[in-house]
């Protein structure tokens, strides 16, 4: 009798992990979303942190996307996918063109040509005195639009306009500068800057370029990013 | 030289990150102490790196380049790491940036093997992937301001404000 127990004992302990092993893989669900408005790709970032250890996800034709998981995650996930999923919304982003540099006059010139509190905002944080502006563009555009922008005649700008995230941030992907040489309008303008930005709406971002810490000058990028009330392409009937 | 500050390099220096904050009266006084405190001046650049630019003669005299590549090194390594590693949630992930910057401030504070009076929350100086500034008492940005820049030797500046972020790529081979 005591063998039988044993043995039912030593049976249940193998079977057991097997059971529960079978149970976890039944609980993996499926969660498809095709994105009316943005693309998939994008969503993706958002997605992966997500998942648990088993979790996977998959971009399909058609704007899809297919997510494997535990209901529990997929609860989550779907609700910030369908908040991402927002109709396309129209930006202006305003550019300017600035190159700052400290007085080596004494007494010091502190001329700037940006607006008083930006000014005063980044002399407190910078030790630039002057900032001038080189050339300034205002951006009328919307979510997911490739952008090439002759700002002046010295400057190009392109990127790709990101989606408005939860957190109002928005990354502007291959942001790419250029300058045209100077009294050359045969050479090809040579790239200053290639990154991807993540701008924040109704913040300014100053972005400086300089040779050393100790530089007397910096080209300035100054960016603002805001929401507009303009119709956007999905909108339209 | 004066003494350090009584009050901390946090509340010296909210009103760079926060416009509402304002500037304590101290300020000018700790700013100026910044000059001969090399353990101040690096709790201080800890916390807003930018302030590299604006207390150039002293600062100057840290290497930046072996502090560049020590940076370089600490956030790489997190980088292996996270290849390595399998996935994890958002939140231990965001842990793990925090502490790519925290071995950031680490290496920027270890300078020149001189004591840290006090222990600093975060510091942003890194080339390639930047990585915010962390102060304890600020929100961790949900993601650097600028990416990759394409640039192995740049450095990278950056100060997540509430309405102005500033952000500075110091490297010898720009055209500016």
């Amino acid at each position: 009798m005591t063998i039988c127990r044993r043995f039912a004992a030593s049976l249940l302990l193998a079977v057991l992990p097997l059971a529960l092993a079978a149970q976890q893989q039944e609980r993996l669900s499926l969660l498809g979303f095709t994105f009316r408005h943005q693309p998939s790709g994008e969503a993706l970032a958002l997605v992966q942190p997500m998942l648990s250890s088993r979790g996977t996800v998959e971009l399909q034709a058609g704007n899809k996307m297919v997510v494997h998981d535990a209901r529990v995650i997929l609860a989550r996930i779907l609700p910030m996918l369908r908040e991402f999923d927002h109709p396309v919304r129209a930006l202006d982003l305003e550019v300017m063109v600035v190159k700052a540099s400290r007085a080596v006059m004494s007494p010091p010139v502190s001329h700037s040509d940006l607006p008083p509190d930006l000014t005063r905002r980044l002399r407190s944080l910078l030790p630039y005195d002057i900032y001038e502006l080189s050339a300034q563009a205002q951006l009328a555009t919307y979510e997911g639009q490739e952008v090439a922008y002759e700002i002046g005649p010295d400057y190009q700008v392109s990127f790709r306009v990101g989606t408005v995230l939860a957190d109002r941030r928005v990354r502007l992907a291959g942001f790419q500068m250029r300058r045209s040489p100077k009294g050359s309008s045969v050479v090809r303008p040579k790239p200053l800057l290639f990154t991807n930005l993540n701008l924040a709406l109704d913040q300014t971002m100053s972005l400086g370029l300089a040779k050393s810490e100790e530089s007397r000058e910096a080209l300035m990028i100054v960016l603002t990013l805001r929401g507009a009330e303009r119709r956007s392409p999905d909108r339209e009937p | 030289m004066t003494a350090c500050p009584e009050l901390s390099w946090q509340l010296l220096l909210a009103h760079r990150f926060d416009v509402r904050a304002g500037e304590p009266a101290e300020l000018g006084a700790a700013l100026a102490h910044l000059d001969a405190c090399p353990a101040c001046r690096r709790e201080a650049c800890a916390i807003d790196p930018t302030l590299v630019f604006k207390r150039l003669p002293p600062i100057a005299d840290l290497d930046f380049d072996s502090e560049a590549e020590r940076m370089r090194q600490a956030v790489s390594g997190m980088r292996l790491v996270a290849r390595i590693e399998p996935r994890r949630s958002g939140r231990a992930r965001a842990g793990r940036w925090a502490a790519a910057a925290g071995l950031a401030a680490m290496a920027l504070l270890a300078g020149r093997g001189e004591p840290v009076r006090r222990e600093a929350s975060a510091a942003s100086a890194v080339p390639g992937p930047a990585v915010p500034a962390v102060p304890a008492r600020f929100e961790l940005p949900s993601s650097a301001m600028v990416e990759e820049v394409g640039r192995p030797k740049a450095r990278v500046y950056q100060l997540a404000g509430d309405r102005l972020s500033v952000v500075m790529i110091v490297d010898s081979s720009l055209d500016v």
